[in-house]
């Protein structure tokens, strides 16, 4: 009994602590069930609110003595449950059925029983989460500094013996009157419980070492966000290359087995692939004869204009190998535009855009192109024509690997027609649209 | 034009001769690497532990190795060749030599880089298919054991020379042997029907006279000649024309094999056995060995190919009566032997003019004579049954066995070995090796350092058939040329190349040399056009005339002797080796022998009953004695072999093939075993074998019945195939048109879901097998198009062959007197797929029009949806079965793959994809011009290769389509239907067409039997 | 206090007097003695270091095998086609079974009231966590491309593309994780008091800080333990059909896809009754000894394990029972293929396993009609041990045998097992005993607030 009140006296000399002591509670201690019980019926009686008892195992005598309301507890479990079901449906939904949709096994792209299993799981999980987290806050746990800890006496609060507490906040609370009314109630002992801060602080070595794992912690964030925000001359990091990089070429890669390093490559002399025999000459070489003359052509980059052109006794030829109408005519209008006026103008006066532009700079190297209203162009066979575009001319590249054959020979038909435009006469104007024309 | 000659002069420029290369250091290393990784596969040698190495070392690459993002570097040609695009395939027109026949094939180029080997449609012997070989030739291109350099083998080790310095060395040699009159010249080599090589070879008859040519078959190629020659006192050699042919019957004569004509045989075969195209034919087989024509046969008749000579002659004596007259009955005979004579020769009689009997090349000159002799009876020849010229044989033509006692007697100054590999098929009693190291100067050109390479003192490396120029004639007798896709990858040059350099013109190449023989065959006025023509069509002109001989008025021959009643040992080509050229190409040694399902061996193939008496099993190891030679090689127990005779197929046991088929001086052992021992001369049928089993047994690898099969199992089997395979009589069929779809009676199919409606296209295949001969070369040509990977022999063993299609193939009834069906399986896209529900991250779903789509980098691995495939054709990357290809020094194999699929990596799932790549390509094609995809466009691999034209593939909602009309077709049936999977492929019913006499009791009335 | 001191079989059911659940006359102090002696000897039995040597290097030899099996691929297991799965599966099932019967026993029993259970509950609870985390490792490993296994989850991704919630193994996941979560939740607020009894009983700072901080400042108000209660309940109320449905997802694994012998309704309440009973068996296994090694005798009383030894019985009935009508469905079904399935297991080439099963599963339990069985520790351990190779050979069974063997005659094949898979299977019994042993040693084993709420209490003065 005395021991009770000697002791905090004792803790009251030394100086660290002086200022922060408070009373916090005072505690009782029984050494059964039914004495505790009964005890805390009186207490109950006697008027105190702030009573709580502690005992090594839940018994339910407590309940009443102490009126332990109802828990909102079974509500969260259930809410819980209700949002974890839902949230798994609605992902389950918006996944499979909205962003990423995909016929599989020709089932529909939301099908609910296949959709329940998940939803079940959800909801326990959620609810379960819910509960324990929800029992730990309704009982203010966790709380690891309790004044109710410190005292030698309550460590058997979890082993073999009952307490009764009666909160120092308590409205009616009288230390007197509660020790006395406690002892009265069969303890084998009471004794007060005293706030001490100096014992709330956390021990340096736990917020230390929380410190530092926050620091290590802070690191690889760090170093993905430098990453992220400069630019490196390697390329990115690519740990497992899954099938993003295959033993196996692909057009235009390298392959060092070859001595110019090239995949690709190169056509053999005198093969010739499905579908390239090329065996109309009219068509594909614009010459008029049962032979092709085959080693006429000239190689491609010809060196300067040669002075006697022995293309000029080739039999050429003076029609179009192909059915014409509009239709090709704009075909050919088109792709004049593309490849040829570049350089020959759009009318066809060889004043190109590239050639304005290299007689500004006075490039010495550049031959302007011919005027096609030239009477030396005009008098040409189209065959002859066709074979310069092929083949090329002067600096002119040869066009044939850029130009299918069908368009080349619609290009020339475009150009037949701008010369045919520089020099004609009213007559050649169809008489419907005669009125048209003087109109203007 | 100028494209051409700009390309000319690039190509000039990337010539590249050894020494140029020195300098890359990449090249360097892959020179002079000890070990060349194998192009094909982890060879048989290869233990499991090392192998299991070489995987993991593959992961630390693609995980270490690869930490960062690879950088790529763009390489694009300086000069961009005219009407190609770079990533668009281009095809050429081109051909390969087999067996003495060119071999039509058009192959596809990826950027300059043959990829593919397909069929030449317009061409009458390939009708836009191939056999199995054709489609695996390709990879001999990129094979990493290729011989890349010449070799100098008088010292040891060997030294790499340039061609300059063999020309040095060859120079006084030639001119010695040119002063002799060519006396010490001989030039061994293989028979070949190229004109070039001709006419290079008459000019060598005439500039040295004194030379000898020695022509030298593993497998024979000139008994059917022969026996020409004894019928009609002029040697030709048959050409059968099956259209005309309603009854076939063939004795030993497997001609949908290795026989040049085996692909037309096959489409001509196959339009025959379609019941609503008209009448069927029939076909009688009477052999030792299940054939692919047994296979397909009515009615086949198993007996030692000793005893057949006699079979034919009782078929002729019963013909001949039935000439005279007397009407021939049936035979209630309890021999099934009989029966079968009695019906065949009614049913020669029944069909005079209209049938054919032809004999398979082991049998002997006089046994091809008397069937020629009874075609000739029944006014066969001329229809069915026509003679081809063939080229009188050289003035300087000699045997074998002279040139080895010329070589013994050291007369020979300058020996030429051209292609072959005489060396490993001498037969018994031959010791060539030895006698070739007698020659003054012996020179070897070839594809590989291979047995004869290593017995002669130069070793040059030949051209592959897609590096160089050539030509050669087809089976019915067309001048085909042969047209170089890419510059020869190690200046390999070409056989009519080295004869030429013999004759003198050293600069002669092989284009320049064909050209020249071409003048003298296409019309020289208009000459430059036709050889235009001939390069692009890849052959020229009309069939040679065929011709009808009569027979020799003095013919007489010889009643067969009876044969002894011992043991006979039947020698065959293999279905994957030839002749053990292709002992090397991974893909052939994985390609299940169509009858038996064995990989990667050759095994005595014995009958049920024989195994017996024997008391072996399968998988047992055995001694093979036969004419004082003794083989042990492992025992396979195959329905239908003929009881008495064993059945070996040659090509196996190279001790120098390369990683793949075996090379002794790196410690691979050798794939299989080498019979060609066995025999003493060109015979292939050798009677007085012993089989005696030597109590230990060997593994064998084989892709059906991984293990044997307890009873249990075999009943059910038996039940099953009539519901998987159905197939029917002729008779049953026009009883009941649609009987197939009444042979499982389920429920209606209905499902829980509102079936999407798949309106767009609608991809589908169909496969008639009443068409399919089981050939494999769909299977082959799936893995070249696909990139699937070889997986070896242990693995196989395993389970877990890598084949996107298979051949499933079942015995049926009696063991001794099996029926084969066969059903080529491939994913068939079903429409519930049940493979797509159980797949937790998607990575298999189904695409719009109806493919089952497989996302390789999406697939986890989880294996659930192959567990949860009916038809078990999901198959797993259990290893990096592609790490030979990520591994260093790989550039060259690499070339093999097909750039438009995907390599898969580790882990991940894969199958069939209905050529996916294919139709991508044929959709853009079709957008680029504004119109929908034409009908029969879109050809996948599988469908481009099969002979038979069993594989149709389109689609299903195009109601006008080929494939739609078959699926509606009363003989289309799903297989497991009663899964309600709805597959997108479905099969046409097998209808089979069996005489009367010999019809069971379940082909007369099956249908009811299906209902009862 | 009324104890009882003299030796006494609480197994004999005396009508009118419920038998007592504790012996060996323990009151409130001895119980809290009993249990918390095992933490706090400084020297734990010689058995134990040699069981944790050997279970640890097992463990050990699994981390290694692991990463063979991840560096070079499934290649190395014996996994082929047609038998994509084997041992992998067969293993998960097996472990995920045993994970059943703690939660079982605290939830169900619970529920039920069943007040025997306080004293074997905290063991199973933490065999349940332990057996599951061993369960969670073969489905992860035995993926092709592990690498990639994080996109079984719905994790947001630049590819914007999702699992596929149709599939069973994405059920699996979500099953399973839930469960491992909610049981581990279940076991650890159970000890929240019994920690706060080893932090009050701690002699050093160390101890009293790492189980100070575990107990969250526990001081067993009554409005504390109110609430626990509640909770308890709830999360009791929770796990029980979690517990049913884990299993019953499971067994979707089979029972949704195509192949014949998997294809079956039966398969969810057989599967859970599978599971129970292989829970209770491997309960048995461990309790037996434990009790001997730990000196927990009078709180694991004979008539605890008699009790276990009843629900095994009833148990492997059940599962008898589903043996027998899978054979009626398959029969009943007229399929061919599911008739075959079924006649292929007993006599085809794996009939060793299904009779091995049968003999385990169905026999081997009906010896606990005799008493003797029911009483006799050994004997029981014994059965158990059979139990658990019985309820394995189960999972090899349906896997193994029905894959072998499907639609098509040609893809049928043959699985044989490699020395990786033997090698990771026993590993994860290291694993598995390994956390066991650690648990045992620092952590209280039973909980003692549940016994001393279930010890009779005096009604004196």
């Amino acid at each position: 009994m005395t021991s009770i009140l000697e002791e905090p006296l004792k803790t009251e000399t030394t100086e660290a602590t002086k200022p922060q002591r408070a009373l916090a509670c005072v505690l009782a201690e029984y050494d059964s069930p039914q004495a505790v019980a009964a005890a805390a019926r009186q207490v109950m009686a006697a008027g105190y609110t702030r009573v709580d008892a502690h005992a090594p195992f839940p018994f339910h005598e407590l309940d009443a003595a102490l009126a332990i309301g109802k828990s909102r507890l079974p509500w969260m479990t259930l809410g819980a449950a209700a949002i974890g079901g839902a949230s798994g449906l609605l992902r389950e939904w918006w996944m499979n059925a909205v962003d990423y949709q995909f016929l599989i096994s020709g089932k529909p792209l939301l099908s609910m029983p296949s959709n329940m299993p998940v939803v079940f799981a959800c909801a326990v999980l959620f609810a379960a989460i819910t509960t324990l987290v929800g029992m730990l806050l309704l009982n203010g746990l966790p709380r690891f500094s309790n004044p109710l800890l410190r005292s030698e006496r309550f460590r058997r609060a979890t082993n073999d013996r009952f307490f009764i507490s009666v909160d120092a906040r308590d409205r009616r609370f009288n230390l007197d009157a509660v020790t006395s009314l406690l002892q009265s109630s069969g303890a084998l002992a009471v004794e007060e419980c005293w706030t001490d801060r100096s014992g709330a602080k956390i021990p340096p070595l736990v917020w230390q070492g929380a410190l530092v794992a926050l620091a290590l912690l802070c690191i690889p964030p760090a170093i993905i966000a430098r990453m992220r925000a400069t630019d490196s001359r390697v390329p990115r990091f690519h740990l497992i290359q899954d099938m993003d990089f295959q033993p196996k070429f692909k057009p235009q890669s390298t392959n060092a087995f070859f001595a110019d390093g090239r995949a690709d490559r190169p056509q053999l002399p005198g093969t010739i692939a499905r579908g390239d025999l090329q065996d109309d000459d009219r068509l594909h070489r614009g010459l008029d004869s049962a032979e092709p003359i085959v080693a006429a052509a000239p190689p491609p980059a010809a060196p300067g204009a040669p002075a006697p052109d022995p293309l000029d006794a080739m039999p050429w030829v003076a029609e179009f190998p192909i059915s014409i109408d509009v239709a090709v005519m704009k075909r050919g209008q088109e792709r004049f535009n593309i490849y040829c006026s570049t350089c020959h103008g759009l009318g066809g006066d060889g004043d190109g855009l590239i050639t304005q532009r290299a007689l500004e700079l006075e490039q010495g190297t550049w031959v302007k192109p011919v005027s096609f209203h030239t009477d030396a162009v005009r008098k040409q066979p189209v065959g002859r024509l066709f074979h310069s575009i092929t083949n090329g001319v002067r600096k002119m590249p040869p066009m044939g690997d850029l130009i299918p054959v069908e368009d080349r020979w619609a290009i020339l038909l475009y150009v037949r027609a701008l010369q045919r435009s520089r020099n004609a006469s009213v007559q050649d104007v169809p008489a419907d649209l005669l009125p048209q024309l003087e109109a203007q | 034009m100028s494209s051409v000659t700009s390309t000319s002069a690039a190509a000039r420029a990337y010539w590249r001769s050894l020494d140029q290369l020195q300098q890359t250091p990449e090249f360097t290393e892959f020179l002079h690497r000890e070990f060349p990784v194998a192009a094909s596969e982890f060879p048989q040698g290869f233990s499991r532990r090392r192998w299991l190495q070489l995987m993991g070392a593959s992961f630390a690459l693609t995980g270490a190795a690869g930490c960062r993002w690879q950088s790529d570097t763009l390489a694009s040609l300086p000069v961009r060749p005219a009407n190609r695009v770079p990533g668009v395939p281009q095809t050429f027109a081109t051909s390969w030599e087999l067996g003495g026949y060119a071999r039509p094939i058009v192959v596809t180029s990826y950027d300059g880089r043959p990829i593919k080997v397909e069929g030449n449609r317009e061409h009458p012997d390939s009708l836009g298919a191939t056999d199995a070989l054709s489609q695996a030739m390709i990879l001999h291109l990129y094979d990493p054991d290729r011989s890349t350099a010449i070799l100098q083998q008088t010292e040891q080790p060997a030294v790499e020379r340039s061609w300059d310095e063999f020309a040095a060395e060859l120079e006084p040699v030639l001119a010695a042997v040119k002063a002799s009159g060519g006396a010490g010249l001989r030039v061994l080599t293989e028979t070949s029907s190229s004109p070039t090589r001709s006419r290079l070879q008459t000019r060598i008859a005439s500039e040295f006279p004194q030379a000898k040519w020695v022509e030298h078959n593993a497998i024979p190629v000139r008994n059917a000649i022969a026996g020409a020659e004894l019928a009609f006192g002029r040697a030709l050699r048959p050409h059968l024309d099956l259209t005309a042919a309603d009854i076939i019957v063939t004795f030993d004569d497997d001609f949908f094999g290795h026989h040049p004509a085996g692909v037309r045989l096959a489409r001509e075969w196959a339009d025959g056995r379609v019941p609503e195209a008209g009448p069927m034919k029939r076909l009688y087989a009477v052999e030792s060995q299940f054939s692919l024509v047994g296979g397909v046969a009515d009615h086949r008749l198993p007996m030692k190919s000793s005893d057949i000579p006699r079979f034919l002659d009782a078929l002729e004596e019963l013909v001949d009566k039935g000439l005279a007259g007397a009407p021939i009955e049936e035979s209630h005979d309890d021999s099934y032997g009989l029966k079968f004579l009695a019906t065949v020769a009614a049913d020669l009689l029944a069909h005079r003019g209209k049938s054919v009997v032809s004999v398979g090349e082991t049998q002997a000159p006089a046994v091809h004579a008397r069937a020629y002799r009874l075609n000739s009876k029944l006014g066969n020849i001329g229809a069915t049954l026509s003679f081809l010229p063939v080229p009188d044989p050289s003035p300087i033509a000699a045997e074998l066995s002279t040139l080895v006692e010329e070589l013994q007697a050291g007369k020979v100054e300058l020996l030429l070995v051209l292609g072959g590999n005489p060396v490993y098929t001498a037969p018994a009693g031959i010791e060539l090796a030895a006698a070739i190291r007698q020659a003054k100067w012996s020179v070897r050109l070839s594809n590989y350092v291979d047995e004869t390479s290593l017995a002669c003192q130069w070793h040059l490396p030949a051209a592959h058939p897609l590096e160089c120029w050539g030509d050669g004639i087809s089976e019915s007798g067309r001048l085909t040329l042969q047209q170089p896709l890419i510059a020869p990858l190690f200046g390999g040059k070409s056989d009519i190349e080295l004869l030429a350099w013999v004759l003198g013109d050293v600069d002669a190449t092989s284009q320049s040399l064909v050209r020249q023989t071409a003048t003298t065959l296409l019309p020289a006025d208009r000459f430059d056009k036709e050889w235009r023509k001939l390069i692009h069509d890849g052959f020229w002109g009309k069939p040679a005339a065929t011709l009808s001989p009569t027979l020799r008025a003095d013919l007489n021959l010889p009643a067969a002797t009876p044969a002894p009643t011992d043991l006979e040992l039947v020698l065959t080509p293999s279905p994957s080796t030839y002749d053990g050229r292709f002992a090397n190409n991974g893909w052939l040694q994985e390609t299940p022998q169509p009858l038996s399902k064995l990989t990667w061996d050759n095994a005595a193939l014995i009958a049920p009953a024989t195994a017996d008496e024997l008391g072996l099993k399968t998988g047992s190891l055995a001694a093979l004695h036969v004419a004082g030679q003794t083989v042990e090689l492992p025992v396979y127990v195959l329905p239908g072999q003929a009881p008495g005779s064993i059945g070996v197929a040659l090509g196996y046991g190279r001790t120098a093939a390369g990683h793949v088929g075996g090379l002794l001086s790196d410690g691979i052992a050798a794939v299989g075993v080498n019979v060609y021992g066995l025999r003493t001369g060109a015979e292939t049928v050798l009677t007085k074998a012993t089989l005696k089993g030597t109590g230990r047994q060997y593994p064998l690898s084989t892709t059906q019945d991984h293990h044997a099969i307890d009873t249990v199992g075999m009943t059910e089997i038996a039940g099953r195939i009539g519901e998987l395979v159905r197939e029917g009589s002729l008779g049953e069929y026009e009883a009941h048109p649609d009987f197939a779809q009444h042979k499982v009676h389920h429920p209606p199919l209905e499902s829980l879901w509102k079936e999407p409606s798949s309106d767009g296209r609608a991809w589908g295949m169909s496969i008639d097998l009443s068409r399919c001969i089981g050939c494999n070369s769909c299977m082959v040509a799936c893995q070249s198009e696909n990139n699937v990977p070889v997986v070896g022999k242990e693995q196989i063993a395993r389970g877990r062959e890598m084949h996107w299609i298979r051949i499933d193939r079942y015995f049926k009834g009696d063991v001794n007197q099996p029926e084969i069906v066969t059903q080529p399986v491939a994913c068939h896209h079903c429409e519930n797929a049940p493979c797509e529900q159980v797949c937790p991250v998607a990575a298999t779903v189904h695409s719009p029009e109806g493919l089952n789509d497989m996302a390789y980098n999406r697939c986890v691995g989880t294996r659930y949806c192959a567990n949860n495939c009916p038809y078990k054709v999901r198959r797993f990357n259990f290893f990096d079965y592609n790490a030979k290809y990520e591994a260093a020094n790989t550039e060259l194999s690499r070339m093999l793959m097909n750039p438009e699929v995907t390599v898969r990596e580790r882990g991940v799932m894969e199958k069939c994809t209905y050529c996916v790549q294919r139709i991508q390509n044929v959709k853009i094609g079709a957008k680029n011009e504004q119109r929908a995809v034409r009908d029969g466009e879109v050809v996948t691999a599988c469908q481009q290769a099969c002979p038979a034209n069993a594989i149709v593939f389109g689609d299903l909602n195009d109601k006008s389509s080929r494939v739609a009309a078959l699926h509606a077709g009363p003989r289309s049936y799903a297989m497991l239907a009663e899964l309600n999977v709805q597959p997108r492929t479905k099969y046409l019913a097998r209808i089979r067409n069996p005489h009367p006499w010999l019809a069971t009791a379940a082909e007369v009335h099956g249908h009811e039997e299906a209902h009862g | 206090m009324s104890t009882i001191t003299a030796p006494y079989d609480n197994t004999i059911e005396t009508p009118g007097r419920r038998a007592p659940l504790v012996l060996g006359g323990h009151d409130y102090t001895s119980v809290t003695k009993v249990v918390c002696e095992i933490a706090e000897t400084p020297q734990p039995p010689l058995a134990w270091f040699v069981a944790f040597g050997i279970s640890s290097s097992m463990t050990l030899m699994f981390l290694g095998f692991a990463g063979y099996l991840v560096t070079t691929g499934i290649g190395v297991w014996g996994n082929n086609s047609p038998v994509f799965w084997a041992w992998d599966i067969v293993n998960f099932v097996f472990w995920v079974g045993i994970g059943h019967a703690g939660t079982l026993i605290s939830a169900i029993l619970f529920l039920f009231r069943q007040n025997w259970r306080t004293s074997i509950n905290r063991a199973a609870e933490a065999m349940t966590v332990f057996a599951v985390v061993c369960a969670g490792l073969f489905p992860t490993l035995h993926v092709g491309r592990i690498w990639v296994i994080y996109w079984l989850l719905p994790l947001p991704n630049q590819n914007a593309i999702w699992p596929n919630f149709r599939s069973p193994l994405l059920w699996d996941v979500f099953a399973v994780s839930t469960y491992a979560t909610v049981s581990t939740l279940f076991w650890y607020m159970g000890m929240i008091p019994d920690l706060a009894t080893f932090r009050d009983r701690a002699t050093n700072k160390f101890k009293q800080f790492v189980y100070g901080v575990l107990a969250l400042g526990w001081t067993g108000s009554a409005r504390q333990w109110y609430r626990f209660e509640r909770a308890y309940l709830l999360l009791a109320a929770l796990a029980t059909p979690l517990v049913l449905s884990v299993h019953t997802i499971v067994s979707f694994d089979f029972a949704t896809s195509q192949v014949p012998g998997w294809h079956t309704t039966i398969f969810p309440p057989y599967f859970v009754a599978g599971a129970v009973f292989s829970g209770f068996g491997m309960v048995l296994t461990l309790m037996v000894p434990g009790r001997e090694l730990f000196g927990l005798k009078d709180l694991i009383t004979p008539r605890h394990l008699e009790n276990v030894c009843k629900v095994l019985l009833a148990t492997g009935t059940m599962v008898g029972y589903a043996y027998a009508m899978e054979f009626f469905v398959a029969w009943y079904s007229g399929s061919r293929y599911e008739q075959f399935a079924f006649i292929n297991r007993m006599f085809g080439p794996y009939w060793w396993a299904y009779w091995t099963m049968v003999t385990c599963n169905v026999i081997s339990p009906q010896l606990f009609w005799f008493r003797k069985f029911r009483t006799s520790p050994w004997l029981m351990f014994t059965v158990s041990i059979f139990v658990n190779i019985g309820m394995w050979f189960e999972r090899f069974v349906i896997t193994v045998t029905s894959l072998h063997r499907d639609y098509l005659p040609s893809s049928w094949g043959h699985y044989a097992p490699t020395w990786v898979d033997i090698c990771m299977f026993a590993g994860s019994f290291g694993l598995f005993f390994t956390l066991y042993l650690l648990f045992c040693r620092y952590l209280p084993v039973v909980a003692m607030a549940e016994v001393k709420g279930v010890m009779p209490r005096t009604v004196e003065h």
